[in-house]
């Protein structure tokens, strides 16, 4: 169990390389944060546009957060020891950069906003799957009975108030497995369905006025 | 024929379609609640809670965000003088506008939230004889969580297979 020295010193020196990193990042951030509400009332100011002004905080908020996200994703790859798991955290983190830059372009191409509001939905529900599917690999994975026998193991439950007057709840084990995974992709398919119906209504399709 | 944002006109589509929404996004986010009841114990090495809050938090406080602005055009709270502003925007479009700038302010904080809830450090550790030391606390931390349980009377023999790498 001997660590040889050398790599020792080097996750040290990485680990203070990170913590430098983090500390100047954290100080670029509000120095922006700063210069940005100052800016903005400036331009306030100076009579500019609202919507002028909207674009431009909203860009630097994207132009911030992105950097995180790609920093975390790239953090995720350098360690990908698990990737069943991981594969399902950085879709999820995606999210961040993909609604960012979906909106501040919706925001600057007012015309195209059915477009990116389309993508940021599907995207939505996207992402709400692949976080049941990280719960269910995690229990499958490294837990040892495996889903199936864990969720067939425990006690029976209730459907929470409002619901439990209406329906019952499935047996533990399979079938309350289905209900959920079922849950799930109703609305992975609901929200394109709903998105894409919009989107054919909408013009240039929807010309129809009523 | 879609007439965004007119939620009482009963011959446009916009009504249909966001109770349709409404009602298969709150089922999701049932399931999610039923699922996360029903196992919380098994997945607290992952720290669900955090895990939870914040891709809801993205997810669904933006959609009803949406909605609440499309409500205060409808009740008149959002009004534009488009001379006075010189926009070329009209109510419903600043609305939406509104709720695309708040989403880009919003992203900042949920990346950093992001950045608390999934860290990559939950997948980082040497490997010593192949077992990540990561993997092992896991282990170890689950055991702990099934003697709790099986004290409670919940009786099985769960044992974390986390040194286990998947393929």
């Amino acid at each position: 169990m001997v660590l040889r020295e050398d790599g020792d010193q080097r996750a040290v020196m990485s680990g203070l390389f990170r913590k430098i990193l983090k500390t100047v990042w954290v100080f670029i951030n509000i120095v922006v944060l700063i210069a940005l509400a100052l800016s903005a009332w400036d331009m306030h100011r100076n009579r500019r546009a609202a919507h002028f002004i909207a674009w431009f905080v909203a860009g630097v908020f994207v132009l911030l957060a992105v950097p995180i996200t790609f920093y975390e994703v790239a953090q995720h790859l350098e360690n990908y020891r698990m990737p069943r798991l991981q594969r399902h955290v950085i879709r999820i983190l995606f999210m961040v950069p993909i609604y960012a830059v979906d909106c501040w372009l919706a925001l600057r191409f007012k015309d195209g906003t059915i477009y990116f509001d389309t993508i940021r939905e599907c995207y939505e529900a996207y992402v709400i799957y692949n976080f049941y599917t990280y719960c269910t690999v995690y229990l499958q994975e490294f837990c040892n009975p495996g889903l199936e026998q864990i969720i067939a193991r425990k006690p029976p439950a209730k459907h929470i108030w409002p619901m439990s007057i209406f329906l019952e709840f499935p047996r533990m084990g399979e079938p309350f497995l289905r209900l959920c995974r079922h849950g799930v992709i109703n609305y992975v398919v609901m929200r394109p369905l709903t998105t894409s119906v919009r989107f054919f209504l909408f013009p240039p399709y929807g010309q129809l006025e009523c | 024929m879609y007439g965004d944002g007119q939620i009482l006109n009963p011959l446009v589509a916009y009504p249909y379609l966001a109770l349709l929404n409404n009602v298969s996004q709150a089922w999701a986010m049932y399931c999610l609640i039923i699922f996360y009841r029903a196992t919380y114990q098994e997945l607290a090495p992952i720290r669900p809670f955090y895990k939870f809050c914040t891709v809801k938090a993205v997810v669904f406080l933006s959609f009803w965000q949406g909605q609440t602005l499309l409500f205060m055009v409808k009740m008149q709270w959002i009004k534009v003088s488009q001379r006075e502003t010189k926009t070329d925007y009209d109510a419903a479009e600043v609305a939406t506008a509104m709720q695309e700038f708040l989403i880009c302010v919003e992203m900042f904080f949920a990346a950093i939230a992001h950045s608390y809830a999934f860290p990559p450090s939950e997948y980082f550790g040497t490997f010593i004889f192949g077992i990540s030391i990561c993997a092992l606390t896991v282990c170890l931390y689950g055991l702990c969580v099934h003697r709790c349980s099986d004290s409670d009377g919940t009786a099985y023999d769960g044992q974390h297979k986390g040194h286990v790498r998947p393929a």
